[in-house]
């Protein structure tokens, strides 16, 4: 079958629905997104908003149980064998390698597995070994290489048969600041110059704010809001107000009151005996509502400062809280 | 030819991980001891038994046991294999990443299942012929075993006439293992457990009651043990030959039903979303 479509990825209201002790979870709600070709793209959202879900249906390893997905215009549903010869994939937070085999004959396996010449399979390996910097480590077994080294020889897995699309869940996750930037650097140089698509689940903000040409927020199974970081950030208006309070206060329902301030995100600092509160404001009005309302309720601002908005303040602004506090509220 | 490459690569990665963990060697002598030991103790407790309660030993009993026992072991062996490989595989992570580069994961599991036919023939092969001089030696008997260059290739041929069988035991245990959180280590011991009553490794089938016996007698397993103690005891063409034949009959249906149950499994598990799911 020929190609119909020149998007790589487009998705129209993807359901999943999983069924659960407690009755039947709704993990995705009506997805609908594009992914165009080259573009790496982010799905950013709390644990348990649904990114993993969609990452699986997309990669064939999920049935949907609604709506449809097309990779590189193949069904994911009906054509899944043609799906799979044009895409890979890859989470951090699995380690994927026989451990008693090194690294290179563990990527030497998948791409047998995928029909490689071996004389090819040694060079696609090299390559990649060279790019992400695992050329020393490639005889090393697998048990034996650190997180970092084990998570380049995943993603160097991730690339080996050529894919157009590659899906990663994760991929830097618990990784030193280094090492995720050179694989950063790598899916930037993989869908600049060799225009792969890649998408990519994540909860880290900076790694999309990095890398990222579009990212899709996602929360509880919904697309709440897509477009280019700049974008979003844009759309907030005004910049947060972070204030420092002390004592910490117990609740901060008084926030919710004041005109114009779309959601907030606190931290404790026990030793300190105060709470940062970020604030997400409409306008500058709104932030000395805030200021006031916190004064107000008997707490005294220790320092108060404003900062530009990053993704999350989008997503507070969105939903009314932070990552943390929806993640609390998922796992409830 | 891509299918070639995939079964050649997984039997080679089987092989690799079932005997990198130390050096070859020293994995092929340490998986020697099992069959070894099983057919030292079940011998001497028939020797033990019979010397002891005035009846008169038998060296062909012996040799039936012998030979039974380590075929067995080897059965045992590599058709559980589909089941670790699996189970085994979604604790690395690696089984979904497998059924990624493929329409299913059972050339895989194919694969897996030849790279341990392998390794046990050597080593269930090598435990019978320890066990044959150590038992001979200690038990100053003649045990009666042919051992001809015929009588080697018939038992080559037995072993591999024995492989869709186990496979397709293995596809059966295998599409359990897609979907089990608890369990997939232990089921197939006992499977072995059950093999071991049915399958005339030690005594023989026609003791069991009737039905049952029937039944026995002509499971692919009972006939891969009968056959191979044609060759190597009983030196009866006609009857290795029909047991032979019978296997591959019945193995080959056996892995017919069990490869579409295992695909109707996998297709379900995709489904259900269980295929990247870790076990217990």
């Amino acid at each position: 079958m020929t190609r119909e479509s020149t998007r790589s990825v487009e998705v129209s209201g993807l359901k999943r629905e999983f069924k659960s002790k407690s009755g039947p979870v709704v993990a995705l709600d009506g997805v609908s997104l594009d992914v165009g070709e080259g573009e790496i793209f982010g799905v950013l959202g709390p644990n348990g908003a649904g990114k993993t879900t969609m990452i699986r249906i997309l990669s064939t390893l999920l049935l949907p149980t609604g709506g449809a997905a097309k990779v590189m215009g193949f069904d994911v549903e009906h054509e899944p064998e043609k799906v799979r010869r044009v895409i890979n994939m890859a989470s951090g937070a699995e380690k994927a390698g026989y451990d008693f085999i090194s690294a290179k004959r563990n990527l030497w396996f998948f791409s047998q597995l995928y029909g490689m010449p071996s004389a090819l399979a040694e060079k696609r390996i090299t390559e990649l070994s060279e790019t992400l910097g695992l050329t020393k480590y490639l005889d090393r077994k697998f048990y034996a290489l650190s997180t970092g080294y084990r998570q380049r020889a995943t993603i160097a897995r991730a690339f080996i048969n050529d894919p157009k699309v590659v899906f990663l869940d994760e991929p830097t996750i618990g990784l030193d600041v280094m090492t995720a930037r050179s694989i950063r650097d790598f899916l930037r140089s993989e869908a600049s110059k060799n225009g792969r698509t890649i998408m990519l689940a994540t909860h880290n903000m900076a790694e999309v704010e990095a890398i990222c040409d579009r990212v899709a927020i996602i929360d509880k199974g919904k697309i709440i809001a897509a477009g280019t970081p700049e974008e979003l950030k844009r759309r907030l208006g005004a910049p947060a107000l972070v204030m420092e309070v002390s004592p910490p206060p117990k609740d901060l329902e008084m926030l919710r009151l004041v005109a114009g301030v779309k959601g907030f995100t606190s931290s404790a600092d026990d030793e300190r005996e105060l709470s940062t509160i970020q604030v997400v404001v409409e306008s500058d009005a709104a932030s000395k509502g805030a200021l006031d309302a916190m004064t107000a309720s008997g707490h005294k601002v220790v320092a108060s400062w404003r900062k530009e908005a990053t993704l999350e303040e989008v997503f507070v602004a969105l939903v009314g809280s932070g990552f943390k506090e929806r993640e609390e509220e998922v796992g409830s | 030819m891509i299918s070639f490459r995939s079964l050649f690569a997984s039997a080679w990665m089987g092989i690799q991980h079932d005997l990198a963990w130390t050096s070859p060697p020293a994995a092929l002598v340490l998986r020697t001891v099992a069959p070894f030991a099983s057919a030292m103790t079940v011998s001497i407790i028939y020797w033990f038994g019979v010397t002891h309660s005035g009846l008169t030993f038998d060296p062909a009993r012996l040799a039936f046991i012998l030979v039974g026992s380590t075929l067995y072991a080897h059965v045992a062996s590599y058709a559980w294999v589909p089941t670790i490989a699996i189970a085994e595989g979604k604790n690395l992570s690696v089984f979904p990443h497998i059924y990624l580069t493929a329409r299913s994961t059972a050339l895989y599991v194919a694969g897996r299942a030849l790279s341990s036919f392998a390794i046990s023939s050597t080593t269930s092969l090598a435990a019978l012929a320890v066990a044959y001089y150590v038992l001979s030696g200690f038990l100053q008997t003649t045990i009666i075993l042919t051992i001809t260059p015929a009588s080697l290739l018939m038992l080559a041929v037995a072993l591999f006439a024995n492989i869709p069988a186990a496979l397709g035991l293995g596809y059966f245990l295998g599409a359990y293992s897609l979907y089990a959180s608890k369990f997939e280590w232990s089921l197939p011991g006992y499977v072995a457990g059950l093999l071991m009553v049915f399958s005339g490794a030690l005594f023989s089938t026609s003791i069991l009651p009737w039905g049952v016996s029937t039944v026995a007698s002509y499971l692919p397993f009972t006939l891969f043990i009968q056959a191979s103690r044609d060759a190597l005891i009983y030196g009866n063409l006609g009857d290795y030959l029909t047991s032979l034949g019978l296997c591959i009959l019945g193995g080959v249906g056996l892995l017919l039903v069990s490869l579409w149950v295992y695909l109707a499994a996998e297709r379900r598990a995709r489904r259900d979303g269980v295929l990247d799911r870790r076990l217990a």
